[in-house]
């Protein structure tokens, strides 16, 4: 029996020597990396996880004055006030029972006059134990410590060396107001400002310059022999500080000192940062006679501070954390929800219309309002929540907790709300907005990646909406911004490729009338998304203004076939649709006019289709357009008449020829009672002012018949005939000369 | 004895670790040495017939890359705001550091700083600063924590201040 026991024990511990007890490994493999590992309990103490490294049981003993730790038990908020500080964030991390965990930070204790520690603290829970690292930074600390003094350094240099540029240049100024009068034509630079390192310009009020020194010439990169160009510099000057400083013409033109950095360009496109004083120098009569004009070359210093700015990853603007901090931490974030299970949550915000205000109101206005945009941001979320600035009016929100979409959309809201109000600049105020795309982790995407570009479809689809809202990330968002994105794409060489086709639909007269009449319609072969049609280009083509281009095609390869046609003995109207746009932005009528004439066609051939939103806006410039079209012969007609704004006392005012009942009504009959009034008073208030009329979308036997009945005057519709490739169209014309 | 938390906090290389180590030992040091992350002193100082236990919180300077943390801010009674009086900039700093602590801290007491008044001073707060700013001139000091000058006063002057204050945020 004792023979048994013994052998066990044996067999008991030689399995340990080769797999050693796993507590005590842990605690040694604690003590080598320098951390102190605790548990947590909610009697105020703390427990030690296997014996803590001897540095910190020095500190202890020296903050608590104990002379040797009883126990594992450690009263650590007490005696270390960093410690507390940091447990009030620490407590919440352990009552989540999350696997997150949570850095402190560094701080330093003392522990002799010769000695500092550089410490951090982490909190975290494992299996739910709440844990509270100590990890002893010290040896890292020195490397950490340079980077950071470096930079700071440099910084300060840079600092002072901008404080001293400037008070230099404001003493050479003094300096030259003095000696320099400009009722004498015999002013000379003294030696010593010829020498100066500091440019130094006097000009005329128009420009003309009337002195300069060697430093000038060195910063624009002027050859020996090469005159400075006399009356551009100050122009150069005030046009390049202009991007930054919009008041700057009216500052020196009210005989105001001005000061600033900006860009510049020297004689070989060379960009550089010049820092320039403009001062007006009074003649007798306190009139402005010349400008004192003082530069520096400071690219060095700009350059060195971009570096710093690079190398850190805040935003310069906002003071948020930009779009590489942004990446590093949603992949941080990404890997916590993939071990911890949980969801997350990613914002994609643009603000709306952004580039106008930029446009408009310059770079200093336009930081103002992004910085108002990242204030108004952090205020309406939580702490724990993370804001990035991407840069441009682009700014990422990553939400870690959220209990269901129905948060995600409250905060949401709050974020629209909160940036939806006025930003009041020093004379005006302006209104924001900003289209949100929310994508969740890990439905829209597990990847970084696919998780932001999720997002930014989704962003997208909130704009197309119409912005100022969110949208949640959603197939249909992914699919339509996708296309849209494809469509957009393609529109820019689709010309170019040839890749438009028109098909024409006949229109056929169920009346007096003998003409023909066909409608060109637009098609586009989409080289990887097959057949495109017209609903889903155009708006996209009139949003990026190539729909000018593309009716310019309409017109043109509708004109030449009306001219192949004619040749091949065949005499038909077609009618073109126009877009609004070319109305607005192009001049249309000369463009017709020309090219009526480059074919040799009789006006009478051509019609000009238009949908009722032309008249939209300015009704009576579209008018005088339409009016003046008719002048040059060509008719014209209105397209989806009884949709839209359409008042049939307004068509009185309008020089048609045509006008088309919209597909919509025509439907309906014969039986629908509201269609048919609708149909049949179109019909006689258009003849009641000469106006004929044409039927869209007849398909059936019956609908003809009742619109023959109410005397319409042309159909065109599956009836008859679908639109018609040319090939085919010389078929249905052959087909019809032989009957 | 009452104890109370002070924070200093300002631009990069103003002058906070050393006005608190002129404050706690009568040291100054020419050198430049950064701070990064928190320093924690302490220094007992009595106002009007009552020790109090000064908690200094020497807090990273703000710069590039180094954003302001509000989490250390927790539970102080006192923020000394330290501006540089050679370096203009240094105030533009300030006035965004105490907008930010008014949003963490509701009930705190704030002095400002002005340090190195030994050396020529390159600007003087505007009054559209002391507007930003909304500190009582009384609580706005000229400071040389390399002569020494005012820094005593100073710290007393902020003790005066807390020693009546309720903690909060
Ligand atoms: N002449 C002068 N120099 C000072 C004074 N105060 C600080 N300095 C110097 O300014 C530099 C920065 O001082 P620090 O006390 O380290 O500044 P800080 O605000 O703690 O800097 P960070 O920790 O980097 O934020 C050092 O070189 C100091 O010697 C002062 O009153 N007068
Ligand atoms: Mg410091």
């Amino acid at each position: 029996m004792a023979e048994q026991v013994n052998k066990d024990s044996s067999s008991s511990k030689k399995s340990n020597e080769g797999n050693p007890d796993s507590g005590e490994l842990a605690s040694n493999i604690l003590n080598q990396l320098d951390i102190a590992a605790f548990c947590w309990t909610d009697q105020g103490f703390f427990n030690s996880i296997g014996t803590p490294p001897d540095w910190f049981i020095e500190l202890y003993q020296k903050k608590t004055r104990a002379i040797k730790p009883e126990y594992h038990e450690f009263y650590l908020g007490v005696s270390f006030p960093f410690i507390e500080n940091f447990l009030f964030d620490a407590e919440q991390i352990w009552a989540e029972h999350a696997n997150k965990n949570l850095r402190s930070g560094l701080w330093t204790e003392t522990v002799n006059d010769f000695s500092e520690l550089y410490l951090e603290a982490v909190a975290m829970n494992a299996n739910k134990v709440p844990i509270l690292l100590l990890m002893n930074e010290t040896t890292n600390f020195e490397i950490r410590h340079k980077v950071f003094q470096n930079a700071r350094n440099l910084a300060l240099k840079n600092e002072q060396l901008e404080n001293s540029i400037q008070q230099h240049q404001r003493e050479l100024q003094k300096q030259l107001e003095k000696i320099y009068n400009p009722s004498s034509s015999s002013n000379e630079l003294s030696s010593e400002l010829e020498e100066e390192t500091t440019a130094i310009m006097i000009c005329k009020q128009d420009g003309d310059v009337e002195l300069y020194n060697k430093a000038l010439i060195d910063i624009y990169s002027l050859s020996a022999k090469e005159e400075l160009k006399r009356q551009s510099l100050l122009d150069q000057w005030i046009k390049e500080a202009e991007k930054q400083y919009p008041e700057i013409h009216r500052v020196i033109k009210s005989g105001n000192q001005w000061e600033g950095e900006f860009e510049t360009v020297d004689v070989n496109t060379e960009k550089k940062w010049v820092r320039l004083m403009i001062a007006p120098l009074v003649n007798e009569d306190n009139q402005i006679a010349r400008y004192i004009c003082i530069a520096n070359d400071i690219s060095s210093i700009k350059l060195s501070v971009s570096e710093i700015e690079k190398l850190t990853q805040i935003d310069p603007t906002t003071h948020l954390p930009n779009r590489q901090s942004f990446w590093k931490k949603l992949a941080e974030e990404i890997d916590n929800c993939r071990q911890s299970g949980e969801s997350l949550a990613l914002m994609y915000l643009d603000l709306d219309h952004f580039k106008q205000v930029n446009d408009d109101l310059g770079p200093k206005q336009a930081d103002f309002l992004l910085n108002t945009v990242a204030t108004r941001l952090k205020r309406c979320l939580k702490k724990c929540d993370y804001v990035a600035h991407l840069g441009g009016d682009e700014f990422a929100v990553v939400i870690c907790n959220f209990s269901d979409q129905q948060a995600l959309a409250n905060i949401a809201q709050r974020i629209k709300d909160n940036l939806y109000r006025d930003v009041s600049f020093s004379d005006f105020t302006l209104n924001v907005s900003a289209s949100i795309g929310i994508a969740v982790y890990p439905q829209h995407g597990i990847k970084p990646r696919l998780l932001v570009k999720s997002a930014d479809y989704a962003m997208y689809h909130a704009k197309e909406m119409g912005r100022n809202q969110f949208q949640f990330s959603s197939p249909y968002s992914k699919r339509r911004i996708k296309q849209k994105l494809y469509i957009e794409q393609g529109l820019k060489s689709a010309l170019a490729n040839n890749e438009f086709k028109l098909l024409y639909q006949p229109q056929i007269s169920v009346g007096k009338s003998t003409e023909h009449r066909i409608e060109a319609l637009i098609r586009w072969m989409h080289p990887t998304q097959g057949l495109v049609t017209p609903a889903d280009f155009i708006s996209i083509a009139e949003e990026s203004g190539i729909i000018i281009d593309i009716g310019k095609w309409v017109l043109k390869s509708a004109c030449e076939q009306i001219s192949i046609l004619r040749n091949a003995g065949i005499y038909t109207k077609i009618s073109i649709n126009v877009s609004p746009k070319q109305f607005k932005y192009s001049d249309l009528t000369e463009d017709v006019r020309s090219t009526l004439q480059e074919f040799k066609i009789d006006p009478s051939q051509l019609e000009i289709e238009v949908t009722e939103s032309i008249f939209v806006e300015e009704m009576d410039d579209v008018i005088k357009q339409l009016e003046a079209l008719r002048a040059l012969g060509v008719s014209i007609s209105l397209d989806d008449f009884g949709t839209g704004y359409s008042s049939l006392s307004y068509l009185k005012r309008l020089p048609l020829n045509i006008l088309k009942i919209d597909r919509s009504f025509i439907s309906e009959l014969p039986n629908n009672k509201h269609s048919q009034t609708i149909v049949e008073s179109i019909i006689r208030m258009a003849h009641q002012l000469s106006i004929q009329v044409i039927a869209e979308g007849v398909e059936n036997q019956a609908q003809l018949d009742y619109l023959k009945k109410l005397d319409c005057d042309f159909v065109q519709g599956y009836l008859f005939s679908i639109p018609l490739e040319t090939r085919e169209l010389f078929t249905l014309y052959q087909s019809l000369s032989v009957q | 004895m009452i104890s109370k938390k002070i924070c200093m906090v300002g631009a990069f290389a103003v002058g906070k670790t050393s006005l608190v180590r002129q404050f706690v030992e009568s040291i100054f040091d020419e050198k430049y040495h950064t701070t990064i992350g928190v320093k924690i002193d302490k220094r007992q100082v009595s106002v009007k017939d009552k020790m109090v236990q000064l908690m200094l919180w020497d807090i990273e300077g703000v710069d590039v890359f180094t954003e302001f943390k509000p989490s250390y801010l927790r539970g102080a009674s006192g923020v000394i705001i330290v501006a540089d009086s050679t370096r203009p900039k240094t105030i533009e700093v300030a006035k965004q550091i105490k907008h930010e602590v008014e949003l963490t801290l509701s009930n705190a007491q704030f002095l400002l700083l002005i340090n190195k008044s030994d050396l020529a001073a390159k600007w003087q707060p505007t009054e559209n600063d002391l507007i930003h700013l909304d500190i009582d001139s009384n609580n706005i000091f000229n400071t040389s924590a390399k002569t020494g000058s005012n820094v005593e006063k100073a710290f007393r002057r902020i003790a005066e201040l807390v020693l009546d204050t309720q903690v909060n945020g």
